[in-house]
């Protein structure tokens, strides 16, 4: 091996062929381009003249140049040039590979993997054994340094997968520090470490530990991994915090925010919302309130930071920020008052929005474990309720108590004297009954509510000025009203006060919950103050599983923080270790006990992780990724094919032949229509357009894998035959689509067949294809590994790929074709849809929720979206293209199921059929239902 | 470029192969023939007289007998209407002898890429066209340098010029010169070439004709590429037996000496036919074959009109 700098030669020795180069220049100095023969009968008219220009025969200077530089790229790309070469080896023993393969390994986890096959490759050229260790697995009982050959280890480096945990590097430390002190093989040994740059909890002891057993060698990444901590709420807000571990340049972040998808289908997922959390200059650590609406929020299942796959940068949301749950009791019976002036009808329709809401006596709603305990106008409590209330309160529970003519002349007010308070009410209350202004008998006008202090946690809240109150209940004047109210009237009289009580807190309105006594609940400030107070009362987390109970891995997530299936050979776990940093046999992910679901993160504070400490200087730091091996042969030799076509022309061109539509210059010209795709395409785009826009045209996105690409078009003109042979449906020849430039207007619909190595759209493709989407156009994506798919998982090996080309796309929720959608009957009646393979879901938009109190089995919803009601995806893993793909002869290309089988083809088709049919005619097949109801009901 | 041997000519006319080769079986008029035939019907038709006195059977004229007329020609009926003796003179319509010399030579399959017909076909379609109506017109036509060089009139010998016109000789020369034929004495020729062979051979046999005394005209057949020399670059140019040879860097340079060079070689020509008193066409192969036959036509029945 020959190096220069970067550079190195694997075969050096042909470079002596580059002394061959003057020989040939005085070769093709003396011959130059042979001229073009012509017959031409006035020959004899020209014998004699002399050429007026006089030029030397023999070949231009640059020609010459341009030929030379052909032969000298030939020569230096067979001598193996490679960019970036691996130093020679340290030592002749064996190679020691350990990898962190923690969640801070997975972002780059592909370079890291290159990173040690290239390691490999060298220990193989050098003929060194391998020992390969992995330091996120547990260390196996006995380590031993067992070096085999390189190769061996190679199929197992390109299966490993990050785990979703920390490596253990301090149990390592330990073991390697003890194989050091067993260690009898010959010395000469070469460590390297692929590290993940950050420190996790070793502080250093397997760097001296891994140093002490040979050269060590540490390749660290140029950027340590982003982490993200555990959504938490703070006074009511939810707060997300995104970290890094340098405090580097400021540096912004995307989360990104899944919650379930309504449809209710596990694993299905939608995104909520983006955020940008920026960390500062300097900054470790940048916060970010996710500011959603309840609804929304109470949704949220994972949070994740954009652009970063691991386990560390995503996070599991549990109860603690779920939706609460109230309960609502009333004093008096609800059956004789009628519906408007019950006391709980305001509370119910305010809260039903933010909470889940419970009725019942207060026994039932105790046992309902609630988060908020509503009382409206209760004023007689039995001891056994008020004792249940009072640890349910103090216990973090939040208790809501609104007057009421009961509570007014409640026997706990007449029974309480002015020294002994009621735990259960925040302020003693004036013995007496309320007092009522702005009544006929009264002087005084109905009272506003002034606006609210800056302690008070309606602040920010307007009031309108029309909410009144005309008959209140009256706090007992006391040193401590003042700091316990928290909203009053313009005369300064307390409208709700509070006071804590344990963990919890006691909650009175002055006021009725009905409207009896103010205008307040009918506002939509009611709405605003119920909503603050139900996210207040967040000590409702209720029970925190007990130390030793039983806890079980319900949802993993795998090292790249994607969703992954519960290992199920995990035994359960105490509850009590979870709290402690995750681990192989506690992997982050959400953990379900009897009584609670727990999200376990590797980040549950918002700490940042910490860089690791500085390497001892005996060990050499590379970092990879930027210093990977390049072999640059293929590049000279296409330069030199390259050289060579200008060559031609150059010759051509040399030689007097105008270059015209000969098979030499045509060659030349597909060549260089080759090298610059999109030249040529430009000038038929506008062609294009006008017969997609005159015609039915099937279009399929281009993957830029030529042969899935000559599928697609295969398959939709197979597709598009049948349509003209059996339906009304002419369509014209398929046409290819390229996301980035083409207008997707003109086709009602997209195959869009799903290759793993399809690049991610631009975000204006993005745009573009969601605006295509909404305004009624159908992407049918095709994964095409149902043959592929393990049985009982849902996506197949290139739903990775479709999650992330659709990652940007505005998706609707999914569901699978219920057996009487539409697609089932547009023009055959089918009940399965297979394509090339059988098997495999196929996911459609899921039908809008039915409006409340609409029975199930009453009319289909009335769809008013613009897309009729014709789902904008169809999504399957069946292969459908190659299913349908004939050649131009109308040959098929691709044998279908196991045994090629006709009547799958056929359904095939017939399925293809429908969705075009389904595409083009919306709900009208929908509609066929009605005919019969409607002939009835013009025959009477 | 086509080769020498291929007789395209035939091709080109028919309407495809199965009517070409059905009049090939069935023996009738060569396709060259019924070309040249339609093209001669559209220029006259009907013989010509030779517009003077000689031995005929139409009346021409009387004139005055002079001294030396035998008495057996004096027109007695009309002498007696006056005092003067007249002869009745008749017209002379003994058949007039015309050779045409078609250049075969490779040189006349050129075709540049626009052209439609080559040289030659052009050459053999006013030849054979010019048979027709001379043959017609009761004239007596040879071929010269053929089977069909003794003079002889009538369908026959138009049968025969037209099988020899269309097809092809073997072993043809690079550049064609008019034979040094016995000329009938009186007769005229007509040289169809583009007379771009060598000078000291096409010169003296058109002197050795003109010395035969007879009146010829030569019609100078040329493509279009070799009056514009449309070429350009580094080339080598070669004749079309690939016996001469020119190489050249930079064709378009030679443009003008070429051109100068050709209009020497009509100079050259136009002077041997003032001093011989013949005419000179040069006719390209895109312009009408009409317009040449009509010349010739002219040149021959009208010329002493």
């Amino acid at each position: 091996m020959l190096e220069f700098g970067p550079l190195a030669f694997l075969n050096p020795w042909l470079l002596g062929a580059l002394a061959l180069l003057p020989i040939l220049w005085l070769l093709l100095r003396a011959t130059p381009p042979s001229p073009a023969r012509v017959s031409f009968p006035g020959v004899r008219l020209l014998l004699g003249l002399e050429d007026p220009e006089k030029t030397p025969h023999r070949t231009p200077w640059w020609l010459l140049l341009l030929r030379m530089m052909i032969a000298g790229a030939i020569i230096l790309a067979f001598a193996e040039p490679v960019l970036n070469p691996r130093e020679g080896a340290a030592g002749n023993g064996p190679v020691v590979l350990v990898m962190d393969g923690g969640w801070a390994s997975a972002p780059d986890w592909e370079a890291r993997r290159d990173a040690a096959l290239a390691e490999l490759d060298r220990a193989e050229r050098a003929d060194r054994p391998v020992s390969f260790h992995v330091l996120a697995d547990p260390v196996p009982p006995d380590l031993r340094l067992r070096p085999r050959p390189a190769g061996e280890w190679r199929g197992m480096v390109e299966a490993l997968q990050p785990r979703p945990w920390a490596p253990l590097r301090a149990e390592w430390a330990e073991a390697f520090a003890a194989l050091r002190a067993a260690s009898d093989e010959e010395g000469a040994r070469e460590i390297a470490w692929l590290t993940d740059g950050l420190d996790h909890g070793d502080e250093g002891a397997l760097v001296a530990a891994l140093d002490g057993l040979g050269a060590l060698r540490i390749l660290a990444p140029t950027q340590t991994a982003r982490a993200l901590a555990q959504p938490r709420l703070v006074e009511g807000r939810l707060m997300i915090s995104a970290m890094r571990a340098e405090a580097g340049p400021a540096e912004t972040l995307r989360v990104a925010v899944f919650g379930k998808a309504p449809s209710g289908e596990a694993g299905a997922e939608r995104r909520l919302a983006n955020l940008d959390a920026t960390i500062e200059e300097g900054e470790q650590v940048a916060d970010a309130e996710l500011d959603l609406p309840l609804e929304l929020r109470n949704q949220i299942a994972r949070v994740a930071l954009l652009g970063e796959e691991s386990a560390g940068a995503v996070a599991l949301t549990d109860e603690s920020q779920r939706r609460r749950r109230v309960g609502l009791s009333a004093g008096g019976s609800e059956a004789e008052s009628l519906r408007l002036v019950s006391s709980l009808h305001y509370l119910r329709t305010a809260l039903a929005r933010n909470a889940e809401v419970v009725e019942g006596t207060v026994e039932q709603l105790l046992d309902a474990n609630p988060d908020a305990v509503f009382l409206a106008d209760i004023g007689r409590l039995t001891p056994p309720e008020r004792e249940g209330l009072e640890a349910f309160v103090r216990a973090g529970g939040l208790l809501v108590r609104f007057a009421g003519p009961r509570l007014a002349r409640g026997s706990d007010l007449a029974g309480a004297g002015p020294g002994a308070e009621d735990p259960l009410l925040p302020v003693p209350l004036r013995a007496g009954g309320g007092r009522a202004v702005g009544g006929a008998m009264a002087w005084g006008a109905p009272q506003a509510v002034r606006e609210f202090g800056r302690e008070s946690p309606f602040f920010g809240l307007t009031a309108p000025r029309e909410v009144t109150v005309s008959r209140q209940i009256l706090a007992e004047i006391g040193p401590g009203l003042a700091e316990r109210t928290w909203a009053t009237l313009e005369d300064g009289t307390p409208l709700v006060t509070a006071a804590p009580l344990g963990d919890g807190r006691v909650v009175l309105f002055h006021v009725g919950a009905n409207a009896e006594w103010s205008s307040l609940p009918l506002s939509g400030l009611f709405v605003e103050m119920l909503r603050r107070l139900v996210s207040l009362g967040s000590g409702g987390t209720g029970e925190a599983p007990e130390g030793e109970a039983p806890m079980r891995l319900v949802a993993a997530i795998d090292g790249f923080g994607r969703a992954a299936a519960a290992p199920g050979d995990l035994p359960a776990v105490p509850a009590q270790r979870l709290a402690d940093a995750p681990g192989p046999d506690a992997p982050p992910g959400l953990w379900a006990g009897e009584t609670a679901r727990i999200a376990v993160n590797l980040f549950p504070a918002a700490a940042p992780p910490a860089l690791a400490p500085p390497y001892p200087l005996s060990a050499s730091v590379e970092t990879f990724g930027g210093r990977t091996e390049r072999p640059l042969a293929h590049w000279l030799l296409g330069l030199a094919l390259l050289l060579f076509a200008v060559d031609l022309l150059a010759a051509l061109r040399l030689s007097g032949r105008r270059i015209r539509f000969n098979p030499g210059a045509a060659a030349i010209l597909l060549a260089l229509a080759l090298a610059w795709p999109g030249g040529a395409d430009a000038q038929d785009a506008r062609s294009r357009d006008v017969i997609a826009a005159n015609e039915t045209v099937l279009g399929y996105v281009k993957t830029g894998d030529a042969a899935l690409d000559a599928m697609s078009e295969a398959g939709l003109r197979g597709l598009s035959r049948v349509l003209a042979a059996r339906t009304a449906v002419e369509p014209a020849e398929p046409m290819g689509v390229d996301l980035e430039t083409d207008d997707l207007a003109f086709f009602p619909i997209l195959y869009w067949p799903v290759g793993a190595a399809q690049p991610t759209p631009s975000d204006e493709a993005s745009a573009r294809l969601n605006a295509y989407m909404r305004a009624g156009g159908m992407i049918i994506f095709d994964t095409r590994d149902a043959h592929l798919a393990r049985p009982g998982s849902s996506a197949g090996p290139n739903g990775q790929a479709l999650r992330r080309l659709v990652a940007a796309l505005d998706l609707p929720p999914l569901t699978p074709v219920p057996a009487d959608h539409v697609l089932t009957r547009t023009f055959y009646l089918l009940d399965r849809f297979p394509g090339r393979w059988t098997g495999g879901e196929v996911w459609v938009q899921a039908p809008a929720p039915r409006p409340e109190g609409e029975t199930a089995e009453g009319e289909p919803p009335l769809i008013s979206d613009p897309n009729d009601g014709v789902s904008p995806v169809v999504i399957g893993a069946a292969d459908w293209a190659a299913a349908w793909a004939v050649d131009q002869n109308g040959e098929f290309l691709a044998p279908v199921g196991r045994s090629d089988d006709y009547r799958q083809r056929e359904t095939a088709f017939r399925f293809g059929v429908n969705v075009v049919m389904y595409a083009l005619t919306g709900n009208y097949k929908s509609d066929q239902v009605h005919v019969p109801a409607l002939l009835e009901r013009l025959g009477n | 470029m086509p080769e020498p041997s291929a007789p395209r000519t035939v091709e080109r006319v028919g309407a495809g192969w199965l009517r070409r080769d059905a009049e090939r079986i069935s023996g009738t008029l060569p396709p060259l023939l019924a070309e040249a035939e339609r093209l001669a019907a559209s220029v006259a038709s009907g013989v010509h007289g030779r517009r003077r006195a000689g031995p005929g059977e139409t009346f021409w004229q009387f004139r005055p007998a002079t001294p030396g007329d035998p008495h057996q020609a004096v027109d007695w009926r009309r002498s007696a209407r006056s005092d003067q003796l007249f002869v009745r003179e008749m017209e002379w319509e003994a058949a007039q002898t015309v050779s045409i010399w078609r250049d075969d030579a490779l040189a006349m399959d050129f075709r540049s890429d626009r052209a439609v017909r080559s040289k030659g076909e052009r050459a053999a379609l006013l030849a054979l066209a010019l048979g027709v109506l001379l043959i017609r017109g009761g004239e007596r036509v040879s071929l010269l340098g053929t089977d069909a060089a003794r003079p002889a009139s009538g369908e026959t010998q138009l049968r025969r010029m037209g099988a020899i016109l269309s097809e092809t000789r073997q072993k043809r020369p690079d550049y064609g010169a008019p034979p040094k034929a016995d000329y009938a004495r009186g007769g005229q020729a007509v040289f169809l070439s583009d007379f771009m062979g060598p000078g000291d051979a096409i010169f003296p046999a058109l002197m050795h004709a003109a010395a035969a005394g007879i009146a010829g005209a030569c019609v100078q057949i040329v493509d279009r590429a070799e009056e514009t020399f449309p070429f350009d670059g580094r080339l080598i140019f070669e004749s079309m037996g690939r016996a001469v040879k020119f190489e050249t860097d930079r064709a378009r340079g030679l443009q003008g000496a070429y051109k100068d060079r050709l209009a020497a070689r009509r100079n050259e020509l136009e002077t041997l036919a003032r001093r011989c008193g013949w005419r000179i066409l040069v006719h390209r192969t895109d312009e009408s074959p009409r317009k040449a036959l009509l010349w010739l036509y002219d040149m021959l029945a009208g010329g002493r009109r």
